[in-house]
């Protein structure tokens, strides 16, 4: 955790200082606060079912945002959504790359917010384990699969809007779609299938 | 079929259930306040301490392990409302030597505290289990610290045992300019909120006075902070609290009152980054 976190002050620092060095204007701070009031559970989520660990997610949904707010007079407004996606995915992938095992022990990690918000410790606990359960059934999707089915069928965004996201035509998306709904579909019947083996010893 | 669909067809099926555990996640409220402080938006709504932090990722919840370092006296202060401001805090553990026994008071006013001593052997006890130990609930948690001892607060440890999530704020009870002229005691007291009145809910009133502050209704904001004021005795975002109040009665054109609000709060927390805003 110790290296994590210096890698966070790190970034941090490096944020301060690019808006330093690139004399980032002050977007309308109000626009900004409800983009991120509306669209953070969004992108948290995209980054949790993309990999990044709880450790990490915090950070990397302020980098998503900072990415907004260095570019929101570009982005046409109701394409909040679609570009914070965009951005969550890639960096999403590229935290993927840098922080791999950076986390191991994330399955010990604080219950999640949903979780803690559950009425008692017993439920907290299933809705825990829950959530790990779907990520280990997420991390048996191949990345580039995970991703169109994150955005389809868990955060409920059109193939249109995941095409114009992912800049991939339809037809990839809708063809990536199908093989991650399979692979998701067999991880979930392994997952069942080895709980059925320890059981059974 | 389409797993879309599966969650309204086959609700017992495991992947609607998974389907229905992802759509279902909730970030942090950290998340909220950290991403906003990053993008320098809660300037006004932290202190220097919590902003240095948050935007350094120090302050995160979500981080299991991060440590926050309390030294007592002038650091206590920075360093307390820092990791408050973005961060529910499970438990703490010491680095000491002797435990001391948790005590129970009741204070003139009717609120039940339980006070520890620091060095203090072992992680605070989460609420319920504090309860436990005391025999009932205590409403607040006073940590009692030499100057010299070094407490490691630790965020999100797992000793959870109330039923709604356990919330623990430290407030200083004094300045740092009093940290220099006590040097043998540094106080940081804190409260276990036991009724559901979490550092979240009073986030969420006081970021409902900035909004009101933002949309010009300064009536509206100072409400609001009444309200925070009745339900949060012993407040974290007191200090952002008294400098939104100056403010409303900036914008509610009583100039003179609102001055006055500035002065104290100068006083009250002379080094803040607050009064540095515009």
């Amino acid at each position: 955790m110790n290296g994590s976190a210096d890698t966070i002050t790190t970034g941090a620092l490096a944020l301060q200082r690019d808006a330093a060095e690139h004399d980032v204007q002050p977007v309308n701070a109000r626009q900004l606060e409800v983009i991120v009031r509306q669209h953070l559970p969004h992108v948290y989520r995209v980054l949790r079912q993309l990999g990044v660990p709880s450790c990490d997610a915090d950070d990397a949904t302020q980098q998503v945002f900072w990415t907004l707010s260095r570019r929101l007079a570009d982005v046409r407004d109701g394409c909040e959504r679609a570009f914070l996606s965009t951005t969550a995915v890639r960096i999403a992938s590229r935290w993927r790359r840098t922080h791999r095992r950076r986390c191991e022990d994330d399955d010990s990690a604080p219950i999640s917010q949903a979780a803690a918000t559950l009425p008692s410790p017993e439920h907290q606990l299933e809705r825990a384990e829950a959530e790990r359960t779907l990520f280990r059934v997420l991390d048996a999707i191949p990345e580039k699969l995970r991703e169109v089915f994150v955005l389809f069928e868990i955060e409920q965004l059109t193939l249109r809007e995941i095409s114009e996201s992912l800049q991939l035509p339809q037809g990839t998306i809708s063809s990536r779609l199908r093989l991650a709904r399979d692979r998701f579909r067999e991880a979930v019947r392994e997952l069942q299938s080895s709980d059925a083996h320890r059981r059974e010893r | 079929m389409s797993l879309r669909t599966i969650i309204e067809t086959e609700p017992l099926s495991v992947e609607a259930q998974l389907l229905r555990v992802g759509r279902s996640m909730q970030p942090p409220t950290s998340a909220y306040r950290k991403t906003l402080v990053g993008l320098g938006i809660t300037a006004s709504a932290t202190t220097g301490a919590s902003l240095a932090n948050a935007a350094a990722g120090t302050g995160a919840v979500s981080a299991k392990s991060a440590v926050v370092a309390w030294l007592g006296g002038t650091a206590a202060k920075g360093i307390a409302v820092g990791f408050i401001a973005g961060a529910t805090v499970l438990g703490a553990t010491r680095v000491g030597t002797t435990p001391r026994q948790a005590t129970h008071e009741t204070t003139p006013s009717g609120s039940s505290v339980a006070k520890l001593g620091l060095p203090y052997s072992g992680a605070i006890p989460a609420s319920g289990k504090l309860a436990r130990e005391l025999g009932s609930a205590p409403e607040r948690l006073s940590l009692n610290a030499p100057s010299e001892t070094r407490a490691v607060v630790k965020l999100g440890s797992a000793d959870q045992t109330s039923e709604s999530e356990p919330s623990v704020s430290c407030t200083p009870t004094h300045t740092a300019a009093q940290s220099a002229a006590q040097p043998v005691l540094g106080t940081v007291t804190g409260r276990i909120s036991l009724s559901g009145k979490s550092l979240g809910a009073e986030v969420e009133l006081i970021d409902g006075v900035r909004d009101a502050l933002a949309r010009q209704q300064p009536e509206r904001a100072l409400d609001l902070l009444m309200q925070h004021k009745a339900q949060f005795r012993n407040a974290s975002l007191g200090e952002e609290a008294m400098f939104l109040r100056a403010r409303a009665l900036e914008q509610l054109g009583r100039h003179a009152d609102a001055a006055e609000a500035l002065r104290q709060f100068r006083r009250a927390y002379p080094d803040s980054t607050l009064s540095e805003q515009p």
